[in-house]
C-alpha cells in the first residue's frame, strides 16, 4: 500500500513516516500543496494523508482540484482545524475521513486501515478478510482459520496489497508502484522472491501466475 | 418614545388650524367693514333723498312732500326711518310709528348701533344742510339686523366649510406623512430582516436623507462579518500553529518513552492533555458568533443530513439514527455555531450509543428546541454538572473527551439559551437545548 503524506511540519512528518513504514506502508512525503497536486497523477497512490494548512496551495484547494480532475484516490484530512463546519467542508469537497490534531498515532493507523478497507469494498468488517485468510494488521501476521502465520515486513506488505485486490490481475509494475515509494529500490526479481515465499506459506494455489501479464491473488483456499 | 410621524402630524395640523382661523376671521372682519361702508354710502344717499323731498310751501315755509319719499318710509316699522328738524318743527317718517329715534349728537355716520323699534338695531346718519337760510338736520336710520343675521349665517357657513376642509386636509396630510415616512418604515423592516438573517444588506436605493444612514449600517454589517471571518481565520491559524507541535509532542509520548521513563511520560501526557483541552475550549468559545447574517443561517433541512453523513463516515458504526423536525425552515441562528453544537452532541451520541440515536428539532414559543438522545450508558446525575463545567474526560477508553459538551454549553450560554442533561427513554444520555430565536416577525406597524 502506497501512501502520500502531505504535511508541512517537518517534525511531525519525521515521526509519521517511520511509523507508517514500520506498519508496512510505502510513504512519499510532500510538504508543498502545488507539488502534491502534480505528484498524485505521477504515481498510483492508494491513499493520501492531507494537511490543510499547506504552503503554496491550501489542502482543500488541492483536494478540490484533484476531484475536479477526476482523481478518486481516498483522502484522509489531517488538520488542526477542528470545527464541525470545517470538517463538513472538507468532506463535501471530497475527503473520505477527517482526523484532527493532536491525535494519537494509533488512531491515524486505524483510520488509514479502515479507509483502505472501505475503499476496497469491505465496509463493515474491522479486519481484512479474503476467503479463509484474515490479516492482522497490528501484528503483521495472517490467520488461516485458527492458525497464525508470521510474515516478514515485505511479505506483509505484499499480502496486504493482494488481499485488498483479490481476483484482480496485478502486473509486476503495478505491484512495485504500490509497494515501494520513490526512495526504495525496485527490482522485479525481489517481487518474484516474495511471491514465492507467500505461496510457500499460504499454499501453491494462493497466487496464480499469468505468464507475461502478472499475478492474480486467489486466497487461502486456492 | 417620540414618534417623528406623530410630531410632524400634530405640528402641521396646528399650523393649518391657526392659519385657517386667522384667515377666516380676517376675511369676516373685512367683509363686515365693507358691508358697513356700503350701508353708510346708501344712508348718505337716503339723507339726500329725504332732502330732495323738502320743498317750499305757499308761505315760503319749508314743507315735506311725502310723495317724493321712498315707500319704505311710509310702511310702519319697515326698518328705514328719518327725522327732519327744521327751525322749531320736527318731521318724523311714518314708518317710525310710535317709536322715537334718538338723534346722534354729531353729523356724519354714527358708528354705534342704536336699539330701535322692535328688536331692530339701527345704523344712523346725521346730515346738516341749509335751506332758505335755515339749518336743516336730517337723520336717516336703517335696521342693521338683517345684515347681522346674514353675516352670522355666513360666518357659520364659513366655519363649517373650514372645518370640513381642515378635516380633509388632515386626512390628506396623514396620508402624505405616511407616504413620506414609508422609506423609514421600509428601512426598519429591512433592518429587522437583516437581524433575522433574511437578507445580507439593506437596499441602498433609498431616499436621499436615509442614504448615509443605510450606507453606514451596511458598512458596519460588512465590517462585523469581515471581523468575524478574520478572527475565525486568525483562531484557525493559531490553532494550527499550536496543535501541530502538540501533535509532535504527543506522538513522542509513546510506548518506548513509557518504558524508559514512566514518570516523564505520565507528566508529559497529563500536561499535553491539559494544553490541548485549554486550546480547544478557548478556540471553541472564541469561535461562537452568536449573531447571524443571511449567508450563514442554520438550515436544518440542508445541514442536518450533511452533519449525519459526516458523522457516519467518521464513526462508521451501524447505528439507527432517527431525525425528527429537520424539515424546519432556515433558522436565524449562525450556521457554524449550530453545526458545532449539533456536531459535538451527535459526535458524543455516535461514540456512546449502543444502537440508537434520536435527534429532535422543534421551534415553538420563540425558541429552537434541540434534543439528542442515545441508548448508551448515560451520565450519572451527580456528574452532569461537572461535565459541563470543566470539559472533563469521562472515559479514557473512547477517543475524544467530554470537552464537546463544554463547548456546547459555552455556545448555548452565548446565545442566552438553556442546556439540560437528563436520561433518555432508552436509559442513555438525553441532552436538551433551548435556544431563543430572534423573531423575524417582531416588526410591528406603528403610526
Amino acid at each position: 500500500m502506497r501512501l502520500m503524506l502531505v504535511e508541512d511540519s517537518v517534525s511531525l512528518a519525521d515521526q509519521l513516516i517511520p511509523m507508517l513504514r514500520e506498519h508496512g506502508y510505502a510513504v512519499d512525503w510532500l510538504a508543498d500543496g502545488r507539488d502534491a497536486l502534480v505528484k498524485a497523477h505521477d504515481d498510483p497512490f492508494d491513499l493520501v494523508i492531507l494537511d490543510l494548512g499547506l504552503p503554496g496551495m491550501g489542502g482543500l484547494q488541492v483536494l478540490r482540484q484533484w476531484r475536479a480532475e477526476g482523481l478518486g484516490v481516498p483522502v484522509l484530512i489531517l488538520t488542526a482545524r477542528d470545527s464541525w463546519s470545517e470538517k463538513i467542508e472538507g468532506l463535501q469537497v471530497g475527503a473520505d475521513d477527517y482526523l484532527t490534531k493532536p491525535f494519537h498515532p494509533d488512531e491515524l493507523l486505524l483510520r488509514v486501515q479502515a479507509l483502505l478497507r472501505r475503499t476496497h469494498g469491505n465496509v463493515n468488517d474491522s479486519r481484512l478478510r479474503v476467503g479463509s485468510l484474515t490479516l492482522d494488521e497490528q501484528r503483521q501476521s495472517v490467520w488461516q482459520g485458527e492458525q497464525e502465520m508470521t510474515l516478514t515486513g515485505a511479505e506483509f506488505r505484499m499480502l496486504r496489497y493482494f488481499m485488498h485486490n483479490p481476483g484482480r490481475l496485478l502486473s509486476k509494475g503495478q505491484l512495485a508502484s504500490h509497494l515501494y515509494d520513490n526512495e526504495s529500490d525496485r527490482d522485479s526479481n525481489v517481487l518474484e522472491v516474495h511471491v514465492n515465499r507467500l505461496r510457500r506459506k499460504l499454499g501453491k494455489g494462493a497466487i496464480e501466475t499469468r505468464r507475461g501479464q502478472g499475478y492474480v491473488f486467489i486466497g487461502g483456499d486456492g | 418614545m417620540r414618534s417623528i410621524g406623530r410630531r410632524l402630524g400634530i405640528s402641521l395640523f396646528v399650523s393649518l388650524l391657526l392659519a385657517g382661523l386667522l384667515i377666516s376671521q380676517g376675511a369676516l372682519w373685512w367683509l363686515e367693514r365693507e358691508q358697513r361702508e356700503a350701508l353708510s354710502d346708501s344712508l348718505r344717499d337716503d339723507a339726500a333723498g329725504v332732502l330732495t323731498a323738502i320743498g317750499r310751501g305757499q308761505n315760503d315755509e319749508l314743507t315735506l312732500d311725502p310723495t317724493r319719499l321712498h315707500p319704505a318710509y311710509r310702511r310702519p316699522l319697515s326698518g328705514r326711518y328719518f327725522v327732519v328738524e327744521v327751525a322749531d318743527s320736527r318731521w318724523r317718517s311714518r314708518s317710525l310709528w310710535d317709536a322715537t329715534l334718538t338723534l346722534p349728537g354729531l353729523p356724519g355716520m354714527d358708528e354705534a348701533l342704536q336699539p330701535g323699534p322692535g328688536s331692530q338695531q339701527l345704523l344712523r346718519y346725521r346730515g346738516e344742510y341749509r335751506m332758505n337760510d335755515q339749518p336743516v338736520t336730517i337723520v336717516v336710520a336703517q335696521d342693521y339686523t338683517p345684515v347681522m343675521t346674514a353675516y352670522s349665517r355666513t360666518r357659520t357657513a364659513v366655519l363649517i366649510a373650514w372645518l370640513v376642509v381642515l378635516l380633509a386636509l388632515a386626512v390628506v396630510q396623514q396620508w402624505l406623512l405616511r407616504r413620506g415616512l414609508s422609506p423609514l418604515r421600509q428601512a426598519r423592516k429591512e433592518i429587522e430582516q437583516l437581524r433575522g438573517g433574511q437578507r445580507n444588506a439593506l437596499n441602498e436605493d433609498v431616499a436621499l436623507e436615509l442614504h448615509p444612514l443605510v450606507l453606514e449600517i451596511n458598512r458596519l454589517q460588512r465590517h462585523t462579518e469581515q471581523q468575524l471571518q478574520r478572527s475565525r481565520h486568525a483562531l484557525g491559524d493559531l490553532g494550527h500553529a499550536l496543535k501541530t507541535p502538540l501533535a509532535v509532542l504527543k506522538n513522542r509520548c509513546n510506548e518506548p518513552l513509557k518504558t524508559a521513563d514512566p514518570a516523564l511520560h505520565a507528566l508529559l501526557e497529563e500536561q499535553l492533555g491539559q494544553m490541548e483541552a485549554t486550546i480547544r475550549r478557548a478556540l471553541g468559545r472564541a469561535r461562537v458568533a452568536a449573531g447571524v447574517t443571511a449567508s450563514n443561517r442554520f438550515c436544518p433541512a440542508d445541514h442536518v443530513p450533511l452533519l449525519l453523513t459526516t458523522l457516519e463516515r467518521a464513526h462508521h458504526r451501524s447505528l439507527q439514527v432517527v431525525v425528527e423536525g429537520d424539515q424546519l425552515p432556515a433558522q436565524p441562528l449562525e450556521r457554524d455555531d449550530m453545526l458545532e453544537v449539533l456536531g459535538n452532541l451527535l459526535d458524543n451520541a455516535f461514540k456512546w450509543a449502543d444502537s440508537r440515536i434520536r435527534l429532535t428539532l422543534d421551534d415553538r414559543d420563540g425558541h429552537l428546541h434541540l434534543c439528542v438522545e442515545d441508548d448508551g450508558p448515560g451520565i450519572a446525575p451527580e456528574r452532569r454538572q461537572q461535565v459541563l463545567q470543566r470539559g472533563q474526560r469521562l472515559d479514557e477508553r473512547t477517543p475524544g473527551d467530554g470537552l464537546g459538551l463544554a463547548i456546547v454549553s459555552d455556545t448555548v450560554a452565548a446565545y442566552g439559551g438553556e442546556l439540560s442533561l437528563g436520561e433518555s427513554a432508552w436509559g442513555g444520555l438525553r441532552v436538551e437545548l433551548r435556544l431563543p430565536v430572534p423573531a423575524a416577525g417582531s416588526y410591528s406597524e406603528a403610526p
